[in-house]
Protein backbone atom coordinates (compact mmCIF):
# COMPACT_ATOMS: atom_id res chain seq x y z
CA UNK A 1 0.00 0.00 0.00
CA UNK A 2 1.77 3.23 -0.62
CA UNK A 3 1.82 5.99 1.93
CA UNK A 4 -0.97 8.28 -0.07
CA UNK A 5 -3.18 6.00 0.45
CA UNK A 6 -2.43 4.59 4.12
CA UNK A 7 -2.28 8.15 5.43
CA UNK A 8 -5.56 9.14 3.06
CA UNK A 9 -6.97 5.53 5.06
CA UNK A 10 -6.04 6.75 8.35
CA UNK A 11 -7.27 10.50 7.73
CA UNK A 12 -10.91 8.85 7.27
CA UNK A 13 -10.85 6.65 10.10
CA UNK A 14 -10.16 9.74 12.50
CA UNK A 15 -13.04 11.74 10.72
CA UNK A 16 -15.34 8.59 11.44
CA UNK A 17 -14.09 8.69 14.98
CA UNK A 18 -14.58 12.43 15.85
CA UNK A 19 -17.90 12.68 13.74
CA UNK A 20 -19.05 10.11 15.71
CA UNK A 21 -17.94 11.38 19.01
CA UNK A 22 -19.34 14.62 17.83
CA UNK A 23 -22.33 13.23 17.33
CA UNK A 24 -22.65 11.72 20.59
CA UNK A 25 -22.93 15.11 22.41
CA UNK A 26 -26.02 16.29 20.59
CA UNK A 27 -29.20 15.17 22.30
CA UNK A 28 -30.84 12.18 19.55
CA UNK A 29 -32.25 14.61 16.20
CA UNK A 30 -35.34 11.75 15.88
CA UNK A 31 -37.77 11.89 18.25
CA UNK A 32 -40.33 9.47 17.36
CA UNK A 33 -37.64 7.02 16.41
CA UNK A 34 -36.04 6.02 19.77
CA UNK A 35 -32.32 5.27 19.35
CA UNK A 36 -32.05 6.75 15.90
CA UNK A 37 -29.30 8.34 14.91
CA UNK A 38 -27.91 11.36 12.13
CA UNK A 39 -25.38 9.16 11.74
CA UNK A 40 -22.69 11.19 10.59
CA UNK A 41 -19.70 8.49 10.76
CA UNK A 42 -21.78 6.85 8.17
CA UNK A 43 -20.15 9.87 5.53
CA UNK A 44 -17.02 8.43 5.87
CA UNK A 45 -18.53 4.77 5.11
CA UNK A 46 -19.37 6.26 1.89
CA UNK A 47 -16.54 8.72 0.69
CA UNK A 48 -14.81 5.34 1.60
CA UNK A 49 -16.99 3.50 -0.22
CA UNK A 50 -16.03 5.36 -3.69
CA UNK A 51 -12.81 6.09 -2.88
CA UNK A 52 -11.15 2.91 -1.55
CA UNK A 53 -11.54 -0.88 -1.93
CA UNK A 54 -13.91 -3.01 -0.25
CA UNK A 55 -11.37 -4.33 2.29
CA UNK A 56 -9.96 -1.07 3.45
CA UNK A 57 -14.04 0.31 3.85
CA UNK A 58 -14.78 -2.62 5.93
CA UNK A 59 -11.72 -1.68 7.95
CA UNK A 60 -12.48 1.77 8.87
CA UNK A 61 -15.77 0.45 9.89
CA UNK A 62 -14.59 -1.90 12.07
CA UNK A 63 -11.83 0.16 13.56
CA UNK A 64 -14.29 3.51 14.24
CA UNK A 65 -16.94 0.98 15.65
CA UNK A 66 -14.56 -0.62 17.94
CA UNK A 67 -12.51 3.05 18.63
CA UNK A 68 -16.43 4.66 19.47
CA UNK A 69 -16.82 1.66 21.64
CA UNK A 70 -13.66 1.65 23.82
CA UNK A 71 -13.92 5.90 23.74
CA UNK A 72 -17.57 5.87 25.24
CA UNK A 73 -19.59 3.43 24.54
CA UNK A 74 -20.81 -0.16 25.81
CA UNK A 75 -20.96 -3.35 25.42
CA UNK A 76 -24.19 -2.88 24.22
CA UNK A 77 -23.72 0.12 21.78
CA UNK A 78 -20.80 -1.45 20.29
CA UNK A 79 -22.99 -4.56 19.20
CA UNK A 80 -25.48 -2.13 17.81
CA UNK A 81 -23.64 -0.34 15.54
CA UNK A 82 -21.00 -3.11 14.71
CA UNK A 83 -24.32 -4.55 13.23
CA UNK A 84 -25.63 -1.51 11.86
CA UNK A 85 -22.34 -0.71 10.35
CA UNK A 86 -21.62 -4.05 8.62
CA UNK A 87 -25.59 -4.61 7.51
CA UNK A 88 -25.76 -1.02 5.74
CA UNK A 89 -22.14 -1.65 4.24
CA UNK A 90 -23.53 -4.96 2.88
CA UNK A 91 -26.44 -2.86 1.34
CA UNK A 92 -24.97 -0.23 0.38
CA UNK A 93 -22.59 -2.30 -1.58
CA UNK A 94 -25.33 -4.23 -3.41
CA UNK A 95 -27.22 -1.04 -4.38
CA UNK A 96 -24.00 0.01 -5.39
CA UNK A 97 -23.85 -2.82 -7.82
CA UNK A 98 -27.18 -1.09 -9.93
CA UNK A 99 -24.20 1.59 -11.68
CA UNK A 100 -24.17 5.06 -11.59
CA UNK A 101 -27.26 6.03 -14.31
CA UNK A 102 -29.85 3.76 -11.95
CA UNK A 103 -28.50 5.02 -8.55
CA UNK A 104 -27.19 8.17 -6.85
CA UNK A 105 -24.69 8.46 -3.85
CA UNK A 106 -28.07 9.89 -2.02
CA UNK A 107 -30.24 6.63 -2.88
CA UNK A 108 -26.96 4.63 -1.89
CA UNK A 109 -26.71 6.21 1.74
CA UNK A 110 -30.39 6.41 2.00
CA UNK A 111 -30.81 2.65 1.89
CA UNK A 112 -27.74 2.33 3.99
CA UNK A 113 -29.44 4.72 6.57
CA UNK A 114 -32.25 2.32 6.23
CA UNK A 115 -30.61 -0.96 7.02
CA UNK A 116 -28.66 0.45 9.39
CA UNK A 117 -31.75 1.00 11.54
CA UNK A 118 -33.00 -2.41 10.56
CA UNK A 119 -29.87 -3.85 11.58
CA UNK A 120 -30.00 -2.06 15.19
CA UNK A 121 -33.71 -2.87 15.46
CA UNK A 122 -32.60 -6.78 15.26
CA UNK A 123 -30.09 -6.59 17.84
CA UNK A 124 -32.61 -5.08 19.95
CA UNK A 125 -35.21 -7.46 19.13
CA UNK A 126 -32.97 -10.54 19.93
CA UNK A 127 -31.97 -8.89 23.69
CA UNK A 128 -35.21 -7.96 24.29
CA UNK A 129 -36.73 -11.67 22.68
CA UNK A 130 -40.00 -10.05 20.96
CA UNK A 131 -40.50 -9.79 17.19
CA UNK A 132 -42.33 -6.68 18.50
CA UNK A 133 -39.68 -4.57 18.02
CA UNK A 134 -40.00 -4.51 14.22
CA UNK A 135 -43.05 -2.67 15.00
CA UNK A 136 -40.82 0.36 15.29
CA UNK A 137 -39.85 -0.14 11.94
CA UNK A 138 -41.88 2.48 9.77
CA UNK A 139 -40.07 4.98 12.22
CA UNK A 140 -36.64 3.71 12.25
CA UNK A 141 -36.62 3.52 8.43
CA UNK A 142 -38.10 7.23 8.48
CA UNK A 143 -35.28 8.38 10.63
CA UNK A 144 -33.17 6.41 8.62
CA UNK A 145 -34.33 7.99 5.23
CA UNK A 146 -34.08 11.54 5.98
CA UNK A 147 -30.49 10.67 7.89
CA UNK A 148 -29.44 8.67 4.57
CA UNK A 149 -30.44 11.54 2.51
CA UNK A 150 -28.27 13.76 3.89
CA UNK A 151 -25.07 12.40 4.52
CA UNK A 152 -25.82 11.28 0.72
CA UNK A 153 -26.12 14.77 -0.27
CA UNK A 154 -22.86 15.90 1.46
CA UNK A 155 -21.25 12.58 0.38
CA UNK A 156 -21.90 13.93 -2.62
CA UNK A 157 -20.37 17.34 -2.64
CA UNK A 158 -17.42 15.77 -1.16
CA UNK A 159 -16.57 13.16 -3.50
CA UNK A 160 -17.09 16.24 -6.26
CA UNK A 161 -14.62 17.95 -4.57
CA UNK A 162 -11.95 15.56 -3.93
CA UNK A 163 -12.24 14.75 -7.31
CA UNK A 164 -11.87 18.27 -8.34
CA UNK A 165 -8.69 18.44 -6.10
CA UNK A 166 -6.99 16.21 -9.06
CA UNK A 167 -5.16 14.39 -6.25
CA UNK A 168 -4.21 10.06 -6.46
CA UNK A 169 -7.48 9.71 -4.94
CA UNK A 170 -9.52 8.58 -7.89
CA UNK A 171 -13.05 8.01 -7.27
CA UNK A 172 -13.96 4.34 -8.94
CA UNK A 173 -16.66 4.97 -10.93
CA UNK A 174 -18.45 1.44 -10.30
CA UNK B 1 -32.90 21.98 -6.21
CA UNK B 2 -33.18 21.27 -9.60
CA UNK B 3 -29.79 20.33 -9.49
CA UNK B 4 -30.87 17.72 -6.74
CA UNK B 5 -33.66 16.13 -8.80
CA UNK B 6 -31.10 15.88 -11.44
CA UNK B 7 -28.93 14.31 -9.25
CA UNK B 8 -31.06 11.72 -7.52
CA UNK B 9 -31.34 8.50 -10.21
CA UNK B 10 -35.08 6.35 -10.71
CA UNK B 11 -33.83 3.38 -8.51
CA UNK B 12 -33.35 5.95 -5.25
CA UNK B 13 -37.08 6.43 -5.51
CA UNK B 14 -38.00 2.35 -5.95
CA UNK B 15 -35.49 1.46 -3.02
CA UNK B 16 -36.71 3.53 -0.87
CA UNK B 17 -40.22 3.44 -1.29
CA UNK B 18 -40.15 -0.01 -1.74
CA UNK B 19 -37.57 0.06 1.63
CA UNK B 20 -40.00 1.95 3.39
CA UNK B 21 -43.28 -0.18 2.08
CA UNK B 22 -41.51 -3.71 3.57
CA UNK B 23 -40.71 -1.55 6.91
CA UNK B 24 -44.83 -1.22 7.60
CA UNK B 25 -45.24 -5.15 7.53
CA UNK B 26 -44.55 -6.52 10.92
CA UNK B 27 -47.26 -3.70 12.36
CA UNK B 28 -49.89 -4.60 9.65
CA UNK B 29 -49.29 -8.31 10.48
CA UNK B 30 -49.48 -6.78 14.41
CA UNK B 31 -52.72 -4.95 13.98
CA UNK B 32 -54.31 -7.39 12.24
CA UNK B 33 -53.63 -10.11 14.74
CA UNK B 34 -54.71 -7.98 17.19
CA UNK B 35 -57.77 -9.57 19.85
CA UNK B 36 -60.52 -6.95 19.58
CA UNK B 37 -61.65 -5.61 23.16
CA UNK B 38 -59.77 -7.52 25.87
CA UNK B 39 -57.62 -6.39 28.16
CA UNK B 40 -54.11 -6.14 26.79
CA UNK B 41 -51.24 -7.53 29.37
CA UNK B 42 -47.96 -5.95 30.21
CA UNK B 43 -45.27 -8.31 30.45
CA UNK B 44 -41.97 -6.99 32.20
CA UNK B 45 -38.50 -9.17 31.60
CA UNK B 46 -35.47 -9.31 32.94
CA UNK B 47 -32.39 -10.96 31.14
CA UNK B 48 -34.34 -12.52 28.69
CA UNK B 49 -37.07 -14.19 31.46
CA UNK B 50 -40.61 -13.10 32.07
CA UNK B 51 -40.53 -11.59 35.84
CA UNK B 52 -44.06 -9.85 36.34
CA UNK B 53 -47.64 -9.35 34.45
CA UNK B 54 -49.87 -6.82 34.43
CA UNK B 55 -53.07 -6.29 33.16
CA UNK B 56 -53.90 -3.20 31.67
CA UNK B 57 -57.47 -2.98 32.03
CA UNK B 58 -58.65 0.96 32.36
CA UNK B 59 -60.06 0.38 36.13
CA UNK B 60 -56.95 -1.10 37.20
CA UNK B 61 -55.31 1.32 40.76
CA UNK B 62 -52.26 3.41 39.53
CA UNK B 63 -48.61 1.54 39.87
CA UNK B 64 -45.34 1.81 40.47
CA UNK B 65 -42.68 -0.53 40.53
CA UNK B 66 -39.14 -0.61 40.61
CA UNK B 67 -36.97 -3.40 39.00
CA UNK B 68 -33.01 -4.03 39.75
CA UNK B 69 -32.10 -6.11 36.66
CA UNK B 70 -28.63 -5.78 38.26
CA UNK B 71 -26.01 -4.44 41.02
CA UNK B 72 -26.26 -0.27 40.92
CA UNK B 73 -28.83 -0.83 38.09
CA UNK B 74 -32.63 0.65 38.24
CA UNK B 75 -35.95 0.95 36.26
CA UNK B 76 -39.31 2.30 37.84
CA UNK B 77 -42.41 1.74 35.83
CA UNK B 78 -45.31 3.30 36.23
CA UNK B 79 -49.12 1.96 35.12
CA UNK B 80 -51.82 4.28 35.06
CA UNK B 81 -54.92 2.34 33.71
CA UNK B 82 -54.32 0.55 30.44
CA UNK B 83 -51.04 2.78 29.94
CA UNK B 84 -47.80 1.30 30.90
CA UNK B 85 -44.66 3.02 31.03
CA UNK B 86 -40.43 2.58 32.09
CA UNK B 87 -40.83 6.20 34.09
CA UNK B 88 -36.92 6.42 35.08
CA UNK B 89 -34.06 4.37 34.67
CA UNK B 90 -30.09 5.06 35.27
CA UNK B 91 -29.23 4.59 31.70
CA UNK B 92 -27.45 6.60 29.64
CA UNK B 93 -29.79 7.19 27.01
CA UNK B 94 -32.78 6.69 28.24
CA UNK B 95 -34.44 4.98 25.50
CA UNK B 96 -36.98 3.26 27.59
CA UNK B 97 -38.03 6.56 29.45
CA UNK B 98 -38.37 8.24 25.80
CA UNK B 99 -40.42 5.51 24.40
CA UNK B 100 -43.34 6.81 26.32
CA UNK B 101 -46.86 5.39 27.51
CA UNK B 102 -47.34 1.80 25.91
CA UNK B 103 -51.12 0.41 25.59
CA UNK B 104 -51.75 -1.48 22.34
CA UNK B 105 -50.28 -4.72 22.04
CA UNK B 106 -46.96 -4.70 20.38
CA UNK B 107 -46.24 -1.71 22.04
CA UNK B 108 -42.22 -2.60 23.38
CA UNK B 109 -40.13 -0.30 25.49
CA UNK B 110 -36.36 -1.77 25.72
CA UNK B 111 -33.98 -0.66 28.07
CA UNK B 112 -31.00 -2.85 26.53
CA UNK B 113 -27.99 -1.88 28.33
CA UNK B 114 -30.35 -3.18 31.47
CA UNK B 115 -31.56 -5.89 29.27
CA UNK B 116 -34.91 -4.22 30.63
CA UNK B 117 -38.02 -4.75 28.35
CA UNK B 118 -41.88 -4.27 28.93
CA UNK B 119 -43.95 -4.88 26.24
CA UNK B 120 -47.36 -5.24 25.89
CA UNK B 121 -49.34 -8.45 24.70
CA UNK B 122 -53.22 -9.83 23.75
CA UNK B 123 -54.73 -11.64 26.61
CA UNK B 124 -54.42 -14.58 24.06
CA UNK B 125 -50.94 -15.35 24.80
CA UNK B 126 -52.39 -16.39 28.01
CA UNK B 127 -54.98 -18.47 27.00
CA UNK B 128 -52.65 -19.94 24.79
CA UNK B 129 -50.59 -21.57 27.60
CA UNK B 130 -53.88 -22.77 29.08
CA UNK B 131 -54.60 -24.83 26.18
CA UNK B 132 -55.33 -28.26 26.59
CA UNK B 133 -55.58 -30.32 22.86
CA UNK B 134 -58.41 -32.46 23.32
CA UNK B 135 -57.50 -35.91 22.36
CA UNK B 136 -58.94 -37.18 18.91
Amino acid sequence: MKARELSYTALLVASAIILGLFESLFPPLFTFAPGAKLGLANLITVIAMFTLSLPMTFLIILIRVLANALIGGTLFSLMYSLTGGIFSFLVMLLVKQLGAHRVSIIGISIMGGISHNFGQLTIASLVAQSLYTYNYLPFMSLAGIIAGFFVGLAGNYILIHIEQLGSSIRIKHY
Amino acid sequence: MQKLLKTLKPFDYILTAFALFLSFIPLILTLVHKQPHTNNIAVIKMNGDVVDQFVLSEDADRLEKTYYPAEGLYNTIEQVGDQIRVKADNSRNQIAVKTGWLSEVGDIAICLPHRFVVEVQGEKSFSEENLILPFF
